[in-house]
């Protein structure tokens, strides 16, 4: 019997739930409180069809991890042919080289099995406190190997046959700090795709395979539909290119300033970001693997597809994305890419949007504060991460925001929780007032966050951007306030470097402030 | 004789029902959004006319007030005093975007602005010592506050959770001004309304009793005026979130509590179901013209948990763990590049479903009557639904773009709908380790008794239950809840025989707190249940289980320690998949609940007959479209069904308030209390 119309919802939401339900396993009983408060994680399942697979549902709170996991599966596949796979395996990875982010980012993997055949793949990737490498949080700032940033974990076995490699456990647990909460959020991660696989066992066994392929077909058309008509048909046609500029501050060990630089070209139904153009690859760890350029692309078009069409493989489609080898957007190993992933991100997004605005006026906003604040203060006994908010760009509809922009969503630490789990007092989260750039509607604004550190011994490492550049307006609107990085000790305020890595002890002070946003069309007189 | 009031957006529902003979009166009148007080008069009018055949000893309200002056935005402005450098906490919320996907987020409303929040001078550490001191001076924050015209005022510093001296003193001394000047001052304190570790959900909870409270006020002042106008001089009682009653003195104060008495009924009147019926475990389902509230009760009593959700608000405050979704009978639905959704945006009352002729847009109740599930001149009242709209309608907006038949079409949107709300059921139960094959479910709200079978068969569920009044099966719940009292606090202690005494020691003085906070609303505590419940998690977690402490184990350390850490590795077990018994435990909150058992109410029994229904139920037949094809079936008038009737899907069951379906191969028992329990033939 054919599939219904109505089948296929039922479907679609199916693979939404599944994907839902474990990241509710992973998020509620997982120690980081990069996963627990800030839910800097995701989980993909993806269907096979052909022998390859296809994302069919997404649970997700980070848009970074858009589509990066799709990434990281091209490369466990080469290593591992799906045919050697068994029930009950799961597959780690956290190598940017491979299709991952940056280390902290660990991805988990399992196949499911139905009838003896493959009929899915679920991963899991999240964000730990600690993954060891010379800097607590294994977020340096600066002049960084990759093996400096942390524990390089190439595609392997974790669990073969439902048997946990133990092993392998305790030798990677012995090189990061705080090794129980890792252990812990390990076996979150085990839990929630255990719990994704009996769940899709299920939906596969009430609707066939067939049935369920010819729905996970249906719904990726639908998708790759909707980004022909809501995107590259209204992109101007292949012999007028789309192109803009935008800068980073610096790499964090020299402060030149970073170009980076998108060409966007439509060839019929198909569209083409082209990043051959922008700067070589950098000493400092802000260089961008291939994995986060995509997930920018794809955040992007993403936004501009209304919330209707199902986030799965079919979005991805008709986009191609070239970067050139050795450049800051496909560094050669053993490139640092620890800020990649959460800044140079951001300043993809930016310039993709500033190539994009004057082909969409009312969807596309002025700049966001383009950055994600990131701050790591940690000693031999404790690791505090944290990303501070900004201020949204304005946009054709009203006013910015204040909250994560672009591609991160994470919630705050609780001040509380902060201070009962760490030798840090918070002295100051407030916003900044008229740090949104003016304009028609003015830009958001940023946020003031003080540290006050209560031990000795303690290093801390900034990875911030927008202090050199500030976020742009657009269509007459003015730029936002840049942010800026200080530190007090005794008496003495200083600023500090936008990218840094350094030792501080008991009383010393940190004032992190962040950008506004850019502010959209000319102010009102 | 027992009354409850229950007012919702639509209709207020009337239940009366006389202790000695059981006899119940049922009564439906519109309500009146613009004054909500009105509609009460006219209930106690109702009341005062028709149902005496005895005195009204005990009258309990469910109220949708605080909540939609919330969700509307539609209160008076407060004042939030906070630690100096922290103003901006309500603003600033978790720092995260409502809408990922959305490059022009809007600001969620600000509950209060910047010029109606305050710096104070002060800070306290995580461990409860005095970084710096308070500064007491309040009179000319008072002075601007007065300026203002604002009467209430919530106060949320830092930690205040482990010290609430700061706060304390604060609140004494605007309580001291506003007295001198005689000026009216609501004050709503965090380390009183929810002694909480988090800045933000302590702030937010705060601020929200601050907002809702004085306008409840009002509203029940009004009440408690149309009381004393009727002469029936008794108290007040009201419907809280946390499924229990409460009195109009606890409101005055904490208003916050009150929240989700309207949704807190059915949950209630859920646990009446299991107890008479003996099933342990229910899923309840009450589904109206919008939304649909889903809950589950295990050992035959509701599920609360420590917080909950207003519109994009989380308080901490005990409530019934309900999900509500966007799904009911005016559930619109719409084809987009050839998928069909159903919901959440409804048609409400008015316009209503296109049947109702005003409506143009398909709703579920237009696919309802479609599919011969309901009678056209026998529906909520209304004598004349225009089935030829409704299929005109469906046609346009469904079968057609889509390429289907009417009734495929029509079923469509019930399949949709289904499955919508059969995914808040899988929420609240597969998603929580709980297995609604282990489960009974419960249908009631007028289009409960529609879909409840579909819902069932779906999730594996094998009985479903329709109560004897299922369109006011909400309002019967709060003639059945007993009042209940709770207080919260967080402690941060690993679990271990040292602290024991510690827990204790905290537990005792919060148990003390709890009682006068009870005693002082003119209660006795003398029949009260209290029940000790403690949150823990593996130390570094983030979320917390709740276990109950059992007293008989008292004397033993050793004992009550292991058998919260058994209690706790169980449900850690069931609900995340994994345990790691090497781990600390850490009890975070704990929770003092206090219960004033109330008389039971008895139903009245129906007469008995046997297997055939009686001819008088019969009222005609009729055809239905169900799994793709047409079936004969036959409509049953409920009133005169007897006990030991079974009536054989596919079945119509109508009554002045609700219409039961139940499908081919599916068989409904009525039993001597009028419930129909309905199973699959072959089970």
């Amino acid at each position: 019997m054919k599939l219904s119309p109505i089948d296929i919802q039922v479907i679609n939401q199916n693979f939404i739930q599944i994907a839902d339900q474990a990241g509710i396993v992973l998020q509620r009983s997982s120690f980081s409180p990069n996963i627990k408060e800030r839910l800097d994680f995701s989980v993909g399942i993806y269907g096979i069809l052909d022998n390859k697979p296809n994302l069919i549902g997404q649970a997700e709170h980070i848009p970074v991890h858009l589509g990066a996991m799709s990434e990281s599966l091209k490369y466990i596949q080469n290593l591992f042919p799906f045919e050697d796979l068994k029930e009950g395996d799961v597959i780690i990875t956290n190598d940017p080289y491979l299709g991952g982010t940056h280390l902290p980012d660990i991805s988990l993997t399992r196949p499911v099995f139905y009838d003896d055949s493959l009929i899915a793949i679920v991963t899991n990737r999240a964000h730990h406190a600690d993954v060891g490498g010379i800097i607590p949080g294994s977020m340096p700032a600066g002049e960084y190997t990759l093996e400096e940033e942390g524990v390089i974990i190439s595609p392997r076995f974790i669990q073969r046959k439902h048997k946990l490699d133990k092993s392998f456990l305790s030798s990677f647990l012995s090189q990061v700090r705080s090794p129980e909460e890792r252990k812990g959020d390990l076996n979150a991660q085990l839990a929630s795709l255990a719990i994704a696989s009996e769940k899709l066992k299920a939906l596969y066994k009430r609707y066939t395979t067939k049935k369920i392929n010819q729905a996970i077909n249906f719904l990726g058309n639908r998708s790759r539909n909707a980004v022909i008509t809501n995107f590259i048909e209204k992109l101007p046609s292949n012999s007028q290119p789309l192109s803009a500029i935008d800068y980073l501050d610096n790499d964090g060990v020299d402060d030149n300033s970073i170009e980076i630089n998108v060409k966007i070209v439509r060839k019929k139904n198909n569209v083409v970001f082209d990043f051959s153009n922008s700067a070589n690859q950098v000493k400092g760890n802000i260089n961008a693997t291939t994995a986060v350029v995509a997930a920018a692309c794809f955040y992007t078009i993403r936004c501009l597809i209304p919330s209707s069409y199902a986030t799965n493989f079919g979005l991805f489609e008709n986009i191609s994305i070239i970067t050139r080898e050795g450049s800051i957007l496909n560094p050669k190993k053993p490139a640092g890419v620890a800020g990649g992933n959460v800044e140079t991100s951001q300043r993809l997004v930016d310039v993709i949007l500033k190539a994009l605005a004057k082909k969409f006026p009312s969807q596309i906003p002025a700049a966001s504060c383009g950055t994600m604040n990131n701050i790591t203060i940690g000693s031999s006994n404790f690791t505090y991460y944290e990303t501070i908010a900004g201020g949204h760009g304005a946009s054709h509809n009203g006013s910015g925001i204040t909250a994560h922009t672009h591609m991160t969503n994470t919630g705050n630490t609780p001040i509380e929780i902060l201070e009962s789990h760490y030798p840090i007092d918070v002295l100051e989260y407030s916003l900044i007032d008229g740090s949104g750039g003016q304009g028609y509607h003015t830009g958001g604004r940023g946020i003031r966050r003080s540290f006050k550190i209560n031990s000795n011994d303690v290093k801390v490492s900034l990875l911030t951007e927008r202090r050199k550049h500030a976020p742009y307006g657009i269509f007459g609107g003015k730029k936002g306030r840049k942010g800026i990085n200080y530190l007090i000790k005794g008496s003495t305020k200083t600023i500090l470097p936008s990218k840094t890595t350094f030792s501080i002890n008991k009383g010393d002070k940190i004032i992190i402030e962040t950008p506004g946003g850019g502010g959209y069309g000319k102010p009102k007189s | 004789m027992r009354c409850g009031i229950d007012t919702g957006g639509t209709f207020t529902d009337i239940i009366t029902v006389n202790n000695d003979t059981s006899k119940l009166y049922v009564k439906k009148i519109p309500s009146t959004p613009i004054n909500p007080a009105n509609v009460f008069k006219t209930a106690l009018d109702y009341i005062n006319k028709h149902s005496m055949d005895g005195q009204i000893d005990y009258l309990c309200h469910g109220t949708t007030v605080g909540i939609n002056a919330v969700l509307q935005g539609n209160y008076d402005p407060i004042a939030l005093l906070s630690t100096k450098n922290f103003t901006d906490i309500l603003e600033i919320a978790t720092q995260r975007r409502p809408h990922l996907y959305s490059l022009d987020s809007q600001y969620r409303k600000i509950l209060v602005p910047k010029t109606a929040r305050y710096p104070i001078n002060e800070r306290i550490a995580a461990d409860g010592h005095i970084i710096t001191n308070l500064d007491t001076n309040v009179e000319s924050i008072f002075q601007d506050i007065k300026k203002k015209s604002i009467h209430s005022v919530a106060i949320s510093f830092l930690n205040s959770y482990n010290n609430s001296s700061h706060e304390e003193i604060i609140a004494e001394q605007l309580e001291k001004i506003a007295n001198k000047e005689n000026y009216s001052l609501f004050i709503s304190r965090s380390s009183d309304v929810c002694p909480i570790i988090r800045e933000y959900n302590r702030t937010v909870t705060t601020v929200l009793n601050a907002i809702v409270t004085p306008k409840l006020k009002v509203y029940f002042k009004e009440l408690e005026n149309h009381i004393l106008e009727s002469n029936l001089g008794i108290p007040l009682r009201l419907m809280k979130s946390n499924a229990g009653v409460s009195t109009v003195e606890e409101v005055k104060n904490y208003g916050i509590h009150s929240l989700l008495g309207g949704l807190a009924g059915g949950v209630m009147a859920g646990e009446y179901v299991c107890k008479q019926l003996k099933i342990p475990n229910l899923i309840t389902i009450d589904i109206g013209g919008t939304s649909c509230d889903v809950a589950t009760l295990e050992k035959s009593q509701a599920k609360i948990r420590d917080h909950l959700i207003i519109g994009e608000y989380k308080a901490i405050v005990p409530s019934t763990e309900v999900e509500t979704i966007g799904a009911g009978g005016g559930s619109i639905a719409k084809v987009n590049d050839g998928l069909l959704s159903v919901g959440p945006d409804s048609q409400g009352a008015d316009p209503g479903p296109a049947c109702y002729g005003k409506g143009s847009l398909a709703t579920m109740t237009d696919a309802n009557l479609v599919l011969g599930l309901l009678d056209p001149k026998n529906f909520a009242g209304k004598n004349n639904l225009l089935f030829d709209k409704s299929k005109r309608t469906i046609k346009e907006n469904v079968a057609n773009p889509l390429n289907l038949s009417i009734e495929e079409a029509a079923l469509g949107i019930r399949r949709i709908l289904n499955q919508n709300m059969s995914a808040a059921i899988y929420k609240i139960t597969v998603m929580k380790g709980r297995n609604p094959h282990d489960y009974s479910l419960c249908g009631f709200g007028g289009a409960g008794p529609l879909h409840a079978v579909d819902l069932a068969q779906s999730l594996e569920i094998p009985e479903t239950v329709i109560p004897p009044y299922p369109g006011l099966w909400s309002a019967f719940g709060m003639l059945v809840s007993d009042l209940k009292f709770d207080k919260i606090k967080t402690v941060l202690l690993e679990l271990n025989q040292e602290n024991l005494k510690e827990l204790n020691d905290q537990m005792l003085s919060l148990q003390n707190e709890l009682a006068l906070h009870v005693t002082n609303q003119n209660l006795k505590i003398d029949k009260a249940n209290i029940t000790q419940i403690i949150t823990v998690q593996y130390f570094g977690q983030g979320y917390s289980i709740a276990v109950k402490v059992d007293q008989s184990l008292k004397d033993d350390d050793k004992k009550v320690i292991d058998q919260i850490r058994k209690d706790f590795l169980e449900q850690h077990q069931s609900e995340y998949g994994w345990n790691d018994e090497q781990r600390i435990i850490q009890v975070v909150d704990i929770w003092i609940n206090l219960v004033i058992p109330q008389p039971e109410v008895i139903l009245p029994k129906i007469s008995i007959g046997n297997t055939n229904p009686p001819k008088e139920a019969f009222i005609k037949k009729t055809t239905i479209y169900d799994n793709s094809q047409w079936f004969d079936a036959k409509i049953f008038k409920k009133d005169e069904l007897l006990a030991g009737n079974k009536i054989k899907g596919p079945a119509i069951i109508l009554q002045d308030d609700s219409t039961t379906y139940i499908p081919n191969s599916f068989v409904g028992s009525i039993n001597e209390y009028g419930y129909i329990l309905i199973r699959e033939v072959n089970n």
